[in-house]
């Protein structure tokens, strides 16, 4: 605006050599000048960090952080706003620093997203801007800063009952707790995702490294999670759902501490040791799309508690279980 | 690395973001009555708007939450109400159209302070108030604009600021709350908030911005000034004193002005003349008891585009004369002071003129409202005015054949009046000749000397001018009847006479005298110099010569000043008018030349500084080399190094603890203030409380102590109150022990 206005006044006092107007100019072009100065001052040695999440789930609102750091001795800066755009929004988002970030002082900026499909997501944080000192030049500094997020399916509501197909005994063979009244099998390595209460202290004190129990419970019960994602199946509205329910399910189910092993047919098996397996699984889920299927990909022996989907109508998904159906999405 | 969560560290800010709202709102309030009161120095006859419009941003500022009351849907007929006003102004008042456009942004500015402000609506606020403040300033040129934009620009930065501080985006945008506002807890707060050090940085950055202005301002290259196309201007009203007919007693009334009508930069105070003379106009004719100029005579104006005049080339040592700078106050007259004879005139850019050069007269095209200068080179102040040859021929063969005609200049010969005023005219003149033959200068002197024999100068005259029932001329009658008289009555009855007797004259016009500004050294003149003077023809010399029949009054006491003599004025209220001259010469009239005369002066002192060191460094040199050279060179060498090692140690010093050296700052401006004699008084009486051990008997005044020791400031007056008890109950517990 102010570069507008100063354009008009300094062309008015050129046609007219007003000194009035050549006096207006100077202070113009001289705000001008200080507007650049204080600008400059404010966002040097401003440092920022963008931390966001590895994952989030579909339609729920995801939280990145964005770490601001003002390295000045004596300066303040004030008036910042961060300029951020993921690629599931077309438009340019900004975030407003409130107040201010005294000299020395770093900072936390809360960036809430949602993912409204499943799949990666690139959160773009895209240089601090900032009207300071007078309000209506918008400079901006700093490079695009872009860190990937992975979208997982969103849930969905589903209807799962093993019991009313005889299968009572299979899932009454599962434990509510690790480790409560089976035996150990062995002792293993730690993975991240591993429960607390399941690390051996004496092993870890031993080995130097954190070790935890596994009982013979695991691997022993619970369901086994198969997925079939041929083209000739699904077509696009079934296959979101489906990998809607299979991520539901598969949640819950781990959850419950009943889902042994899932797999992608085409892929290898991932047994459900922890929750990082869960949630390559989850990642899994998010990238799948559907194919044409390729005679390597039949498995040759379906697992016991194998769960399967299958379309059910247009839109619909059911559960097979052992291939007798057992549940579908509501 | 420690981090800090917005929400858990930052508190709020010292003025909350409703505060920020309340004070950028007033801010442009204050600012839109700035604006209002730049655009009461236009004459635009709209103070029917201004005042309103004044009244109600005078109002906003006292009661801010008043638009508050207006009902929402009071805007929806707002836009074309609007609309509905300012195009009849337009087509009303057109083909002028500055008047109505300075109403449009006045109707403007009021709807912009009534109704609900966001960051676009405050940034239009800006621009209108600034478009009027540019407008007021480049239409009037007054100094008056220098303090108007001196408040506006840190104004306009500081609410600028606010609207950067308060822009959270279209979602932070909310409605401000003016519930429980109090002007005096905004300025405590806001008191609070500007401390010592953002007060010296805001001044600090302010003279950052005037001095980069004044830089740019001097720096910026002026070129094409031959070819600047006039701003718009606001036509004016003439004094009555100076148009084209002067009715009796209009010179006069002018002279009950004291304000300033002309500034002249002069050469020196030695070049102007004992008894300057400023003629303005030339009056020819008379009829009906007024005296104006003939249309033959403004037929011969000439009408032209010039920057210089006479048109043509002129020799370079008159060019370069010394020049003298004029500037007229606007609303003066669209005829300009000239003295006498000029080499050339000059204007700041080419401008429509009208001139005469014979008969020495030039006239812009309107009356300026705003000051309009002009410079004179080669300037003399003659008693006489060489007739122009068309005016020689003309007046030869008008005495040869006495045939009247009504053209100039046979006009300042034309005597129209009735046979009785003739016949009085002409046994006055009898009575001044008693029978001798007078050459025109003898006549005029005699004639002179006649007037200051029989009538004395004032400001009421008598003899019934005024009284035009008897029918006869007011001048004939005042010269039968009366005895006292202002200058145009003296000049009026001189013509009438010379005329009688057959010599041409002609009524002049202008100022006459002046006076001497001691602090800046300018001439200036005053509306109450206005003056009446005659040229009476000299066929001998061919020449106009002047004659001042008012002026030989003054021999006899007279107070009122008209002998065009000045006094040199000094004290305040000259510091105060030399501001203005100061105004125009560094401001309103800078151009190339200043610059070229700047950068040759910047030039010079820089040539003359190296110089300077240049000299010093090698005397320093031969100075070291003469004590190396010496028994004690290494006490020299020794004491060299030590110094260079000091400087280098100093400098380390400084650089390496820089950071603490501002942290020490930081901390010795933000140390807590000493206690106020207040608290001190409290806490005084506190101890003595506990060395008596009587704080457990009244521990609501022990509270209240502690209150005033520890607590939010409180009133003095309370706190007096408490002190007294205190030491009330000190002493009774004194006496009882």
């Amino acid at each position: 605006m102010l570069i507008v206005v100063a354009l008009g006044i300094g062309s008015a006092a050129y046609n007219t050599a007003s000194n009035i107007l050549f006096m207006t100019l100077s202070l113009l072009l001289s705000s001008l000048i200080l507007s650049g100065i204080l600008s400059l001052v404010n966002f040097k040695k401003l440092k920022w960090r963008l931390d966001a999440p590895r994952h989030v789930i579909a339609g729920e609102e995801g939280l990145a952080r964005i770490y601001l750091n003002n390295q000045k001795s004596a300066f303040p800066s004030l008036c910042l706003r961060f300029r951020t755009a993921h690629s599931m929004a077309n438009s340019e988002e900004f975030l407003y620093l409130p107040g201010s970030i005294a000299a020395k002082q770093t900072t936390i900026v809360d960036w809430s997203f949602t993912g409204q499909r499943r799949g990666p997501c690139n959160l773009d944080l895209r240089g601090v801007e900032s009207k300071f000192p007078f309000g209506f030049l918008s400079k901006t500094v700093g490079d695009s800063q872009i860190q990937s997020v992975m979208i997982w399916p969103a849930p969905i509501e589903y209807e799962f009952n093993p019991l009313a197909n005889g299968k009572q005994s299979s899932l009454g063979d599962a434990r509510s707790q690790i480790g409560q009244g089976s035996d150990l099998l062995k002792i293993r390595n730690y993975t991240p995702g591993d429960a607390p209460r399941q690390i051996h202290w004496k092993a870890s004190a031993r080995m130097n490294r954190l070790m935890v129990r596994e009982h013979a419970a695991e691997g022993q019960s619970g369901y086994h999670l198969a997925l079939d994602t041929d083209l000739d199946i699904w077509n696009e509205v079934q296959f979101e759902a489906m990998c809607s329910l299979a991520f539901t399910l598969a949640r819950d189910l781990f959850h419950r501490n009943r889902l042994r092993s899932a797999q992608i047919l085409g892929d290898e098996l991932i047994e459900m040791r922890s929750l990082r397996d869960l949630h390559t699984f989850f990642d899994d889920l998010s990238l799948l799309e559907r194919a044409q299927k390729q005679s390597g990909n039949a498995r040759s022996l379906p697992l016991q508690n194998e769960i399967n989907l299958r379309p059910s109508g247009d839109h619909g998904v059911s559960i097979y279980l052992d291939g007798i159906r057992t549940g579908e999405t509501k | 690395m420690e981090y800090r969560s917005i929400s858990m560290e930052y508190g709020p800010a010292k003025l909350s973001s409703n505060q920020l709202h309340q004070l950028k709102q007033t801010l442009g309030t204050v600012l839109t009555l700035l604006s209002v009161w730049a655009l009461f120095s236009l004459d635009i006859q709209s103070e029917a708007l201004l005042v309103p419009a004044a009244l109600l941003a005078g109002s906003l500022v006292i009661f801010p939450s008043l638009p508050k009351r207006i009902p929402e849907r009071a805007w929806r007929i707002v836009t074309p109400v609007l609309i509905f006003i300012v195009l009849t102004d337009f087509i009303t008042n057109a083909p002028e159209f500055i008047p109505s456009l300075v109403r449009m942004v006045v109707w403007l500015l009021i709807y912009r302070n009534l109704a609900p402000r966001s960051q676009r609506e405050d940034m239009q606020l800006i621009l209108l108030c600034l478009f009027c403040v540019v407008l007021s300033g480049v239409l009037t040129v007054s100094l008056l604009f220098a303090l108007e934009i001196l408040l506006f620009t840190p104004m306009a930065m500081i609410l600028l600021f606010l609207i950067c501080l308060t822009d959270k985006g279209k979602s932070g945008q909310k409605e401000i709350d003016w519930e429980g506002f109090h002007w005096k807890q905004l300025l405590i707060d806001l008191k609070r908030v500007v401390d010592f050090r953002v007060a010296v940085l805001t001044s600090l950055l302010f003279g950052f911005v005037v001095t980069v202005s004044t830089v740019l301002f001097i720096l910026t290259p002026r070129f094409n000034l031959e070819q600047a196309i006039p701003f718009l201007e606001l036509p004016t009203q003439a004094r009555s004193g100076f148009s084209d007919v002067v009715q009796l007693g209009d010179v006069s009334e002018i002279s009950e002005d004291d304000g300033v009508a002309v500034r002249i930069d002069v050469p020196s105070i030695e070049a102007v003349g004992a008894n300057p003379y400023w003629r303005m106009l030339v009056l020819d004719n008379y009829e009906n008891g007024a005296f104006q100029m003939s249309a033959n005579l403004r037929r011969r104006l000439r009408q032209i585009n010039a920057r210089e005049l006479p048109l043509g080339e002129k020799p370079a040592s008159l060019r370069y004369a010394p020049p003298w700078t004029f500037y007229v106050e606007g609303g003066i007259s669209r005829f300009l002071p000239v003295p006498g004879k000029y080499a050339v005139m000059r204007f700041q850019a080419e401008q429509k003129v009208q001139y005469d050069d014979e008969v020495k007269l030039h006239a812009l095209e309107n009356v300026k409202q705003s000051v309009f200068s002009y410079q004179l080179a080669g300037l003399t102040f003659p008693k006489s005015i060489d007739a122009g040859q068309t005016e020689i021929e003309k007046l030869r063969n008008f005495e040869d054949s006495s045939t009247g005609t009504n053209g100039y200049p046979e006009t300042t010969v034309r005597l129209e009046l009735a046979a009785e005023d003739r016949q009085i005219l002409n046994a006055i003149n009898q009575g001044i000749l008693d029978g001798r033959s007078l050459s025109a200068r003898e006549y005029a002197h005699e004639l002179e000397a006649y007037l200051l024999a029989n009538f004395s100068y004032s400001l009421n005259p008598d003899g019934q001018i005024g009284n035009s029932a008897s029918g006869r001329d007011p001048i004939v009658h005042w010269l039968s009847n009366g005895t006292r008289g202002h200058c145009e009555l003296f000049a009026g009855a001189f013509v009438l006479l010379a005329r009688e007797f057959g010599f041409p004259t002609r009524m002049v016009v202008g100022f006459a005298g002046g006076a001497w500004n001691g602090v800046e050294n300018y001439f200036l003149i005053r509306n109450s110099d206005a003056h009446a003077w005659v040229e009476i023809y000299d066929p001998k010399s061919t020449s106009w010569v002047r004659m001042d029949p008012t002026s030989g009054t003054l021999s006899q006491g007279n107070s009122s000043s008209r002998s065009g003599a000045f006094e040199i004025e000094t004290g305040w209220d000259a510091w105060l008018d030399s501001l203005r001259i100061q105004w125009y010469r560094r401001v309103v009239n800078f151009e190339q030349d200043d610059q070229i005369a700047i950068a040759t002066g910047v030039q010079r002192i820089f040539s003359e500084l190296s110089g300077n060191i240049k000299d010093r460094l090698s005397s320093f040199s031969e100075i070291w080399k003469e004590r190396f050279k010496g028994a004690g060179s290494y006490v020299a060498i020794g004491l060299l190094a030590l110094l260079l090692s000091a400087t280098l140690v100093l400098v380390f010093l400084f650089w390496r603890y820089r950071h603490s050296c501002l942290e020490w700052l930081n901390f010795s401006l933000n140390r807590k203030q000493k206690l106020s004699q207040m608290r001190k008084e409290a806490g005084r009486l506190l101890k003595r409380l506990e060395k008596r051990g009587i704080e457990d008997h009244s521990q609501a005044l022990l509270l209240q102590l502690q209150e005033i020791r520890y607590g939010p400031n409180m009133p003095n007056s309370h706190a007096r109150e408490i002190f007294s008890e205190t030491r009330k109950l000190l002493r009774t517990k004194l006496h009882r022990a």
